[in-house]
């Protein structure tokens, strides 16, 4: 017999980890668009302005699924969580009710700004509406999260009474908009679905700056140079509120703090615990590296540690799977620091390649010599540089998966933490299954159609001709 | 009158309208092919809100009565998973008939279709769904089970559903202006009329007859405006707007037949925020559609100074919407359309 809360949770998860894809996609469109409608309006450069269409056409077609795909996890929700979602409803669905009016402000303006396009007299009164799109979907976001802060940090109502007695009491519904997690996350998780966007559009601009020659080439180039700015942009505010984050995480959820670091000391001197597998509660193949911990979180290698920020002070039946989310938050943090640092070295070249800027230093020998080499050339022609840009692109949606199995999965064995396990909230109905296994069938089919459907429209339109070059 | 409960059958009201109006198109997609510059005109710009909307009533539903939402899931997860699905399928067929190349193995009618066949089927769940929740026909006593059998044996919920497709198909041609066999239009309206009050009177639930014979005669003043030569789609919304509302109201304040909605009404603080978020959210949203009606209407421009020249080929323009590109030269996937009296392909 198939365990039908697994199952629930699994059909759930594998549906959001298909959704945040096309969110990605959905939220980071609209800012590429508008920026390029922007600075075609601006300076009157006509590639902007087919960036723009082109971009606009990508986006009508990955709203449409994207949007499908919202309704698909929210409609799971309502059905595959009951218990869960009638507390929600008692208390934190606000966000969730305003999302709807984000959603709308993206649908109405996407239709106006796709559809009717050619009815506009004024472009900047055109362009207008690219940034509420830009608004809308990023909202939408915004709300999202605001729920998945209160999973984490539930807030608004009598949670002991709750406890004891299963009812709900001292209701404040405003409450849900401002936990002591709320915030922080909203930043982490905006930066960081920003920055996996911008970086799978910018490992697609770099795949055809290696492909394509003269205009076309221009074309990609100033496309990419967008997508680089807002990547290196997010990147860095991501990391920087991802430290933020998991110093709240010491305060709000000691315990799944405890299970991300697979920590099991306090006191002063604690060691930062890299990799490594939990055996009979004893950490193996790790790397230790002393006092390291204390210092991240103090800022003092003999800072101390709570004994609540310890897997110690906690009962087993309540830790998450420590080896799994230990580890995907290492790679996390990892790959997220490598890519920062990549992306600094990146702005620094594309600035030394800035015309005024490279004359100055130019004007000395040591770094004329320096500049003269050809890792110092711009970053945009450097083959290297862009296939560097190309693994980034993909190791940035990993990164974003894993970045949300670390949180979803650090907070089992609970739904809403601390008060509703998974099990508890789960929809037990036998219906589930078959219709669960169509969905993961059919998502298999829609995302690489939709990919493929894409790329199919862009190809069918000859990109020279749109650009005005002469055959 | 609970303000509540109002907004959320008004809201439902809306949902259907628009549902409807899509069955609608659905419906002529698979009657006549021709209905498709027209259908594509009006679906287009607004297939988007009509699913903004869907979510919209499921949220105010889960915000108003979150306590009967585990009894609904619990009976109705198989449907309500199902036209989930099935709305994917909705969304991706209907932009892949609209971005679809000229030279693809799959026409732009091929794919409107089949979209038109998906959103027949969910309309007929959504329906079956609405009227088991007003009814409790299928719902066991303990709101734990759902039977199909009971349901689909039932006459009279066959007889709702059909009725309600009737009455979509008769207003189609007047919305969406078929000109095939324009006579169906009338007696497929006054069939379903009659099936549609007949099956509900019979289900046991009473009707708003003054709300539900404004709307039939707005209905019917919208078929002769249509035979005189006239479509009146506001009227149409109109009509079914007032319909929706009627089977709302009919059984005003019930559940599953004989439960009190009111029990089931959230606490008095989220209730409250509730209606604050949708008062001001509602105003966003009025002014907003408003601004997009108003754009619906404004003709074309010119091509102004400071935009660029378009592309004369309109194959390269991008696909602000093809509705344009079709309606402008009478061309679908390259192959064009003959005008005049006898439009033929």
């Amino acid at each position: 017999m198939v365990n039908l809360v697994l199952f629930d949770a699994g059909l759930m998860g594998y549906s959001l980890a298909v959704h945040i894809l096309l969110v990605t996609v959905g939220m980071t469109l609209p800012i590429l668009m508008s920026i390029a409608e922007f600075v075609s309006i601006k300076y009157k450069v006509k590639l902007y302005d087919v960036l723009a269409k082109r971009l606009a056409n990508a986006l009508i077609i990955f709203f449409a699924v994207g949007t499908a795909s919202g309704v698909v996890v929210a409609i799971e929700l309502f059905v595959l969580w009951p218990k869960f979602i009638s507390v929600l409803g008692q208390v934190g669905i606000l966000p969730l009710y305003m999302e709807i009016f984000a959603f709308f402000t993206e649908a109405i303006f996407l239709g106006i700004y796709i559809y009717f396009w050619n009815k506009f007299r004024s472009r900047m009164r055109h362009w207008l509406l690219s940034v509420f799109i830009a608004i809308g979907a990023v909202m939408s976001g915004v709300f999202i999260t605001m729920i998945n802060a209160f999973m984490n940090t539930p807030k608004g109502f009598n949670i002991p009474y709750y406890l004891s007695t299963g009812k709900i009491i001292d209701v404040n519904p405003f409450a849900v908009l401002n936990t002591p997690t709320t915030w922080i996350e909203i930043g982490h998780v905006i930066g960081s679905t920003i920055f996996a966007g911008a970086a799978f559009f910018l490992a697609y601009f770099a795949y055809k700056l290696l492909k394509t020659k003269g205009i076309e080439r221009e074309y990609y180039k100033k496309a990419a140079k967008i997508a680089a700015a807002i990547v290196i942009i997010s990147i860095i505010l991501t990391v920087i509120i991802g430290i933020e984050s998991i110093t709240n995480l010491m305060v709000y959820q000691p315990e799944k703090f405890a299970a991300l670091e697979m920590n099991f000391n306090s006191g002063p001197n604690v060691a930062e615990v890299i990799g490594g597998f939990l055996v009979n509660n004893k950490t193996v193949d790790s790397i230790n590296i002393p006092g390291l911990m204390s210092f991240l979180a103090t800022g003092s290698f003999n800072g101390v540690i709570a004994s609540n920020d310890s897997l110690s002070a906690y009962t087993k039946s309540t830790w998450p799977p420590v080896t799994v989310v230990h580890n995907t938050f290492d790679v996390m943090v990892g790959i997220g620091v490598l890519i920062g640092i990549i992306m600094i070295i990146f702005l620094i070249i594309w600035l030394l390649n800035v015309n005024k800027i490279r004359d100055k230093f130019e004007s000395n020998r040591f770094f004329r010599k320096l500049l003269s080499r050809k890792i110092f050339s711009d970053p945009f022609d450097n083959p290297l540089v862009l296939k560097v840009l190309i693994i980034i692109g993909v190791l940035a949606a990993f990164l974003l998966e894993d970045g949300w199995v670390t949180d979803e999965v650090g907070r089992q064995p609970w739904i809403i933490y601390n008060v509703m396990t998974v099990s508890a909230a789960a929809n037990t109905s036998p219906s589930v299954l078959p219709v669960g296994i169509a969905m993961i069938a059919f998502y298999i089919v829609v995302l690489p159609a939709t990919i493929l459907f894409v790329r199919g429209v862009m190809k069918k339109r000859d990109l020279n001709k749109e650009l005005g070059a002469k055959p | 009158m609970n303000t509540y409960i109002t907004i959320n059958y008004v809201l439902l009201a809306i949902v259907f309208t628009f549902l409807f109006v899509e069955g609608m198109s659905a419906i002529s997609f698979i009657y006549d092919r021709k209905s498709l510059p027209n259908v594509k005109k009006y679906l287009d710009p607004i297939w988007g809100i009509v699913g903004t909307f869907v979510v919209f009533f499921v949220v105010n539903t889960e915000v108003l009565y979150p306590s009967i939402m585990p009894a609904i899931d619990y009976m109705y997860v198989f449907p309500i998973l199902l036209a989930t699905l099935l709305f994917i399928g909705r969304n991706v067929f209907l932009v892949f008939s609209e971005y679809i190349w000229k030279d693809s193995k799959f026409s732009q009618l091929i794919l409107a279709r089949i979209y038109s066949l998906i959103t027949f089927v969910i309309i007929i769940i959504l329906l079956s769904i609405f009227i088991s929740i007003i009814s409790g026909i299928g719902a066991n006593a303990t709101l734990t089970g759902f039977s199909a059998a009971i349901f689909l044996s039932n006459p009279y919920v066959l007889g709702f559903i059909a009725g309600t497709l009737l009455i979509a198909f008769g207003l189609s041609f007047v919305f969406y202006k078929i000109e095939k066999i324009k006579v169906l239009s009338p007696i497929s309206t006054v069939l379903g009329l009659l099936l549609f009050v007949f099956s509900i009177s019979r289900l046991g639930l009473s009707i708003n007859y003054v709300t539900y014979a404004l709307a039939a005669a707005i209905a019917l003043i919208s078929i002769l405006y249509y035979v005189m030569g006239t479509a009146r789609r506001e009227a149409i919304f109109i009509t079914v707007f007032l319909s929706v509302i009627s089977i709302n109201f009919l059984n005003y304040g019930k559940v599953f037949g004989t439960e009190s909605l009111t029990a089931y009404l959230n606490n008095s603080a989220v209730s409250y925020a509730s209606i604050l978020v949708t008062i001001v959210g509602g105003t966003l949203l009025t002014v907003m559609l408003l601004f997009f009606l108003y754009m619906y209407r404004l003709p074309d421009k010119e091509n102004s100074s400071d935009n660029y020249q378009e592309s004369s080929d309109e194959d390269e323009k991008i696909g602000i919407a093809n509705l344009y590109i079709i309606s402008n030269n009478n061309k679908v996937n390259g192959k064009e359309y003959k005008t005049g009296k006898n439009r033929k392909r």
